[in-house]
């Protein structure tokens, strides 16, 4: 700046650029990360040659960058950050691609010697700054529930879902999940890992499918390894404290749930099987359906729907039961005296896979009929007359 | 009369029009609403499909990167994951790649990258050259076409609150885009195919189940995890890895919408050869696939005799490996993706155990 500022005062009025007081201005929302970066003290000639040139982004970067200054890489080698270059007004401005990271050290470096009319005798104009991180690094997020919530589980389990109070971060799942064994053994590898991981859209429930390559007979896996769970055993499935959520905080504490395993399930659910307790007209008693056996819970909640003598759809809402053994459904509106008609879709699942439509493993043998089981079944409930009439 | 004369063309000019307008779906300039880095594939020309599991949609873009790349060198870029979150403006432990495709047009690899871990993570689409520049690629006002993947309806009739698709893998074969998917609900193997130029939304005609069976007569609905389109006497094939570890190939004539498909077991991996990413390629009159996995590093597997090859039907005992003859390649561990380069080198990413993750190209072994 120095240089700069002499040299103004011995060059007088030449064709050279008069003002070379050169500063970077931050034009940042401090919270959101939001806004730009702007180059003041750029001489009209210059910004006009700015703004009818053709220059691409790397171009720009040679005369004005930004970069994150991590202690690790050396700054001559970290690319700058994607952005936007503009002549807006009097200044050059850079608008990042992304807002910035708060709590990151941000260098910007401005290299008059590179303007389309250089400035060879001005040095180049560096600024470091931190955003502040607003948040504190509290921990808030827990596992709010784990499925499925019955004691006993088949030994084919198959699917394993984590509900969290908030949205969590992805990358980590099978490092921060583990199955141990009753001895307190842990077990390897027990759930099959796909890079995608299987959240869902709020990033609050995770699904864990036990590895089907263990479960399904006949393969290398089941050979070699046998299934993940054994029958007659226990097992605790324990959520680690450290997995980070979406703001990067870890858990509130770690989750652990207990669980014994049963005898394989091969059986496919039946809703010829199940007890459906009808309410009395006029009410709103809950339309109650009880299964012999626990299914699954996050096909529980949209798998099943109660439509009107009318065939149109009943609004209420739906409370799973105690160890996914039962679906009560609760009306908005009062029951009226006649025939509605329970919904199943077919898709519907048990613990171990097995849906209505399907078991896990279908014995060729004994074909099931791919094509001829209905994508939907239909119980009958008759909501009889209130007796008060 | 006269008036059917008239009438007649104009009325077939006007079907023809419409017909056009609402189902050949090519390309119209505007911003794709790409939700989330999913994988990626590139199609003929430049076009790129990118996958988009929180929107439940494929899309296809132009990316007009159609010259092959004058900078020269082999791709390399060490250190890939830091110099992505450099120009992202983050830093390496709050970015995910999530797949790698080579533009066969340019040579140039695409990185489909997720800046951020949360569910808002921003999608982020990544070029690297041969001369080891690493850029984001604008999406904005591109050549695009765009279509829905189809969700299965509930009893309710309304969507599923919580069902989302994972997209695993996505490649373009012969005027499809073949798409795997994987339920966080339903234990589902739902292989979709859809059309290119998109007709719409795909709908559920596009669904092909998959089923795996051989093994004691078992049947399973497999999820595929990856695949590639592999030519046998002629016919195309996909050539796919389930996630239960079998190798299977499929008639690519038979995945025609509604059909129940077995796919035919060639071979059988054994455990923890978790299937992540694959490609095929021919060398010495050869093809071979080249298998990335979860754990043995990259597989290299034999394809001879693949066109007639039976059907592994006994239950495998003693966890003996079955069917085609496979070769581990030492050298190449912590392989996560892979694509062709071209026909002698592939574009690979590593991660070492720091985290680090390099970009390298290698010969085809």
């Amino acid at each position: 700046m120095i240089a700069a500022v002499l040299w103004i005062a011995t060059a007088g009025t030449s064709a050279l650029p008069a003002q070379t007081a050169y500063a970077i201005r931050r034009e940042l929302d401090p919270k959101s990360g939001r806004g730009a970066i702007v180059v003041v003290g750029i001489d009209a000639g210059n910004l006009a040659a700015l703004a009818q040139s053709d220059w691409n982004a790397a171009r720009f970067q040679t005369l004005f960058s930004m970069t994150v200054a991590t202690p690790a890489a050396a700054d001559s080698q970290t690319p700058s950050i994607a952005g936007k270059y503009q002549v807006v007004g009097d200044v050059l401005r850079f608008q990042t691609l992304f807002p910035l990271r708060p709590g990151l050290k941000h260098r910007v470096v401005f290299r008059p010697d590179r303007l389309p009319r250089p400035d060879p005798h001005a040095r180049e104009v560096v600024e470091e700054f931190t955003l502040a991180a607003t948040a504190t690094p509290t921990s808030k997020t827990a596992v709010v529930e784990v499925y499925p919530t019955a004691a006993r589980v088949p030994a084919n389990l198959l699917k394993i879902y984590l509900h969290f109070s908030g949205p969590m971060s992805r990358g980590e799942a099978y490092r921060r999940v583990r199955l141990l064994e009753g001895s307190g053994r842990p077990l390897e590898k027990p759930f099959l890992e796909i890079a995608e991981e299987l959240w869902d859209a709020t990033g609050t429930r995770l699904t864990l499918l036990l590895d089907p390559g263990r479960i399904k007979r006949g393969l290398v896996p089941h050979a070699e390894e046998g299934p993940v769970l054994s029958a007659g055993r226990s097992y605790v499935l324990i959520v680690d404290a450290g997995w980070p959520d979406a703001d990067g905080r870890p858990l509130r504490s770690e989750f652990r749930r207990k669980f014994d395993v049963g005898p394989v399930d091969e059986t496919q659910p039946d809703p010829l099987a199940w007890k459906v307790a009808a309410p009395a007209a006029e009410t709103r008693e809950p339309l109650a359906i009880t299964f012999p056996e626990p299914l699954d819970h996050a096909l529980l909640v949209d798998a099943i729907a109660v439509l009107d003598p009318d065939g149109r759809p009943v609004a209420g809402r739906a409370v799973i039961d105690k160890s996914e053994r039962g679906r009560r459904f609760l009306p908005d509106r009062p029951w009226t005296a006649g025939t509605y008609r329970v919904v199943v879709d077919t898709t519907l699942e048990d613990l171990a896979g097995n849906s209505i439509a399907r078991p896990f493993e279908v014995d060729e043998s004994r074909p099931v009929g791919a094509g001829n089981t209905p994508e939907f079944k239909t119980i009958t409930v008759v909501v009889a007359p209130s007796r008060s009439r | 009369m006269r008036i059917t004369r008239i009438t007649l063309p104009l009325a077939a000019v006007a079907v023809a029009f419409l017909f056009t307008a609402a189902h050949a779906e090519g390309p119209a300039k505007g911003t794709p609403d790409w939700k989330s880095a999913g994988p990626i594939a590139f199609g003929p020309r430049g076009l790129l499909f990118l996958g988009d599991t929180q929107g439940a949609a494929l899309f296809a873009v132009e990316t007009g990167d159609v010259k092959p790349d004058s900078a020269g060198g082999e791709l390399k870029v060490e250190a890939i994951n830091e110099k992505i979150a450099a120009v992202l403006g983050t830093t390496a432990d709050q970015i995910m790649i999530n797949d790698l495709a080579v533009n066969p047009a340019s040579g140039k690899a695409y990185l489909s990258v997720a800046r951020g871990k949360g569910p808002t993570a921003a999608p982020v689409l990544v070029r690297v050259d041969h001369a080891g520049k690493v850029e984001v690629v604008s999406l904005d006002d591109v050549a695009f076409a765009k279509t829905a993947l189809p969700n299965p309806p509930s009893a309710a009739q309304g969507p599923r609150s919580a069902r989302v698709e994972a997209i695993t893998d996505l490649a373009y074969i012969d005027g499809r885009v073949f798409v795997a998917g994987l339920s966080n609900e339903e234990f589902s193997s739902r292989l979709l195919a859809i059309p290119y130029p998109f007709t719409g939304s795909a709908g559920d005609d596009a669904s092909i189940e998959i089923y795996h069976g051989a093994h004691g007569r078992l049947e399973t609905k497999s999820p595929v995890r990856t695949f590639v389109g592999f030519e046998i006497a002629g016919e195309p094939y996909l050539l796919a890895a389930y996630t239960c570890t079998p190798l299977v190939k499929l008639p690519v004539a038979a995945l025609k919408p509604g059909a129940h498909v077995k796919g035919e077991t060639i071979a059988e991996l054994g455990n923890r050869n978790k299937p992540l990413d694959m490609i095929v390629y021919q060398k010495d009159g050869k093809s071979f696939l080249l298998l990335a996995n979860s754990s043995r590093g990259v597989m290299k597997i034999s394809t001879d005799g693949v066109d007639h090859a039976k059907s592994i039907n006994a239950p495998v005992r003693d966890g003996k490996h079955e069917g085609q003859p496979y070769e581990t390649i030492a050298s190449l561990q912590g392989v996560t993706q892979l694509d062709k380069l071209d026909k002698d080198h592939a574009v690979i990413l590593l991660q070492n155990a720091q985290g680090q993750v390099n970009l390298e190209t290698i010969a085809l072994p």
